[in-house]
């Protein structure tokens, strides 16, 4: 694959997925394009027949968005700040679910995001956090207890993690 | 469960809209030209002084209506591009509930055309618990062409019509504020004007600092990230009723057309008058610093030491020494340094370990009074010449990594030359190159939001935004 067909198939959903785990469009963006630039750099390898480039950038990016705080320019920063944003940051809708995702410890959103929203089993979650599928079951069920009361969904806590 | 993930992807999806990150292959390539070697870094680590003098008091929040009571900038297109002053009104003193005065405003130019007609009852926002009455949290804003103006303001009050004309005179990226005195024991004048300058003087602290400049809600991200709670006790020219309880962890802020003008903490004395901040931070561009790195900070004003600083000795001050090897603080830090509001000359002097230091980098920042202005120190391997050559000309770091500061301006990161002059005219705005080819262009300090900076790379834009 091409790292233009990457690009275009990846870097949308990237930036979503870095904006849920973080709630923070400046620092989903800055994530999705420092994974991005990364997987570029590296993409002879990244890129490769038996690789899964686009596991490999979302572990980066998770990684870069857990470290947010963290200035990403204490990092070895390889392309520049070229991601822009409009700036709508107050409009965005559901302000129930963002407040439940806020309340949720760092890696239960992780485990929610990955699980639910991008449709990744315990294994790839797992892989994508670097942690054991052990630990994501109990982020999933710890977070599902707290959305459940949080949105008002008991449906959730009956929720059977798929492998 | 699928609710679940429809809720997500709405909110995913909406919060990516109008974000665009750019194909890093189509960047300038800004690769490290070395790893974190201590020894070669030790060798030809030079501190290059990039400074950028972002007067943080000039942000704009990008939006370009009205602020206050959800109105909208009803001006009749009268406004000149790059060239307005934002203004606000007030009348009488903010209050948890009041009676709203009937009152109208129309601001005119010279001529005596309307350039915008408001209605007080747009920062009047009724209150539920007491019928007919309302709160007034902030001034009325609005944001008006350069040039001889003045305000017509009239009241309607127990069946008499009172009516009065104020002339001022604003230039481009002015902020005054216009205290109405219509109908009261206001002296004779209608109005009386001021600037926010004085407005907000003497009201922001050490800590506050950092905060003008930033919008609203990006304040209060900043200080939920230092653990601090924030209340705002100014909008808009307007005073607001507030209590006198101390709490060293509360931010009061200050704001104007939705952008923090002042903060200071509960207790904290307000930076003396006649100075202003110059806050360092230190950012490599090539490399990771290494143990035994140093840099000595030296602020002059005219003549003058004002005074000196090493940036390990700073970094220790904050209490938040590392453990051995964890060079983090020496990312994160911000050094703030309160020097005599003007022109201040800012020399580095650049050590590692027992190595003979480095040459004497120097650049100069224009302060005004009560501001703060940000200088961010690079690191460049391998170009000693760049020391000076850059220092000279002051360019601001941002753009020295390609990003020039400022609002956004989506579309044009990829585009030619042309195409983005072509997407600038469509748009309204004006153009300014900022560097091509890495070469910088002459450019001017002045704030227009109309202006689109772009920085060119082979003939197309890798970067652009808007100030």
């Amino acid at each position: 694959m091409e790292f233009a067909e990457f690009f275009e198939q990846t870097a949308p959903r990237l930036v979503r997925l870095c904006f849920l785990t973080t709630l923070d469009r400046e620092a989903a963006a800055d994530a999705a394009q420092e994974a991005l630039g990364r997987a570029w750099r590296d993409w002879p390898r990244v890129g490769a027949d038996s690789s899964d480039p686009a596991a490999w950038t979302r572990t980066v990016a998770l990684n870069l968005c857990r470290n947010r705080w963290r200035r990403l320019a204490s990092q070895a920063r390889l392309a520049p700040r070229a991601y822009t944003i409009d700036g709508r940051s107050d409009e965005l809708p559901d302000i129930d679910l963002q407040r439940a995702l806020r309340r949720l410890p760092v890696r239960q959103r992780e485990a929610v995001v990955l699980h639910y929203w991008a449709d990744l089993g315990v294994e790839a979650c797992a892989t994508a956090m670097g942690v054991t599928p052990g630990a994501v079951k109990q982020h999933l069920s710890r977070a599902r207890q707290r959305l459940a009361a949080e949105l008002g969904e008991p449906s959730l806590e009956l929720e059977v993690e798929s492998p | 469960m699928n609710d679940l993930r429809e809720r997500l992807d709405r909110l995913a999806d909406a919060a990516a809209e109008g974000v665009e990150v750019t194909r890093p292959d189509l960047l300038r390539a800004q690769r490290p030209r070395w790893r974190s070697g201590p020894a070669l870094l030790a060798a030809t680590a030079v501190v290059v002084i990039a400074a950028a003098t972002a007067v943080l008091v000039a942000r704009d929040d990008g939006d370009d209506d009205v602020a206050v009571g959800g109105g909208s900038d009803d001006g009749d297109g009268s406004a000149g591009q790059g060239n307005d002053a934002v203004v606000a009104v007030t009348y009488g003193e903010a209050s948890l509930s009041t009676e709203p005065p009937d009152l109208e405003l129309r601001f005119l130019d010279a001529d005596g055309s309307v350039v915008a007609e408001r209605s007080w009852s747009e920062v009047a926002q009724a209150t539920e618990a007491v019928p007919g009455e309302a709160v007034v949290m902030g001034g009325l804003v609005q944001r008006v062409p350069a040039g001889e103006l003045s305000l017509e303001a009239t009241l309607w009050q127990a069946g008499e019509t009172m009516t009065c004309t104020q002339p001022f005179t604003a230039a481009g990226g002015d902020r005054l504020i216009l205290r109405l005195q219509l109908g009261s024991a206001g002296g004779g004048n209608c109005a009386q004007v001021e600037s926010v300058e004085d407005w907000v003087a003497n009201r922001s602290g050490p800590t506050g600092v950092d905060y003008i400049g930033l919008t609203h809600a990006e304040a209060e991200d900043l200080a939920r990230t230092a653990r601090l709670t924030t209340r705002v006790v100014g909008a808009d020219g307007m005073d607001l009723v507030v209590t006198m309880d101390l709490r060293p962890d509360r931010l009061n802020l200050m704001l104007f057309d939705g952008v923090v003008v002042a903060a200071q903490l509960d207790g904290e004395p307000a930076l003396p008058a006649g100075q202003s901040t110059l806050a360092v931070d230190v950012e490599p561009v090539g490399g990771a610093f290494v143990e035994g790195f140093d840099v000595t900070l030296q602020f002059h004003s005219g003549d003058n030491l004002v005074s000196e600083r090493t940036w390990s000795q700073s970094v220790s001050a904050t209490g938040t020494t590392a453990a051995a090897g964890d060079v983090d603080p020496y990312y994160t830090h911000v050094l703030r340094e309160p020097v005599p509001a003007g022109t201040v000359r800012l020399v580095t002097i650049v050590r590692i370990g027992l190595s003979p230091e480095g040459p004497h980098c120097e650049t100069t920042v224009d302060i005004p009074q009560g501001d703060v202005a940000r200088v961010t120190l690079l690191f460049e391997p391998d170009e000693r010449d760049a020391c000076a050559s850059v220092a000279a000309a002051n360019a601001e770091a941002d753009e020295l990594l390609g990003m020039p500061r400022g609002l956004p301006a989506p579309g044009f990161v990829g585009l030619t030359e042309d195409e983005a002059m072509d997407e600038a005219v469509a748009r309204g705005w004006t153009v300014r190159v900022l560097a091509r080819d890495g070469e910088g262009d002459a450019r001017t300090d002045d704030y227009q939001p109309e202006r689109v900076n772009l920085v060119l790379e082979d003939g197309r834009v890798t970067a652009a935004a808007r100030s």
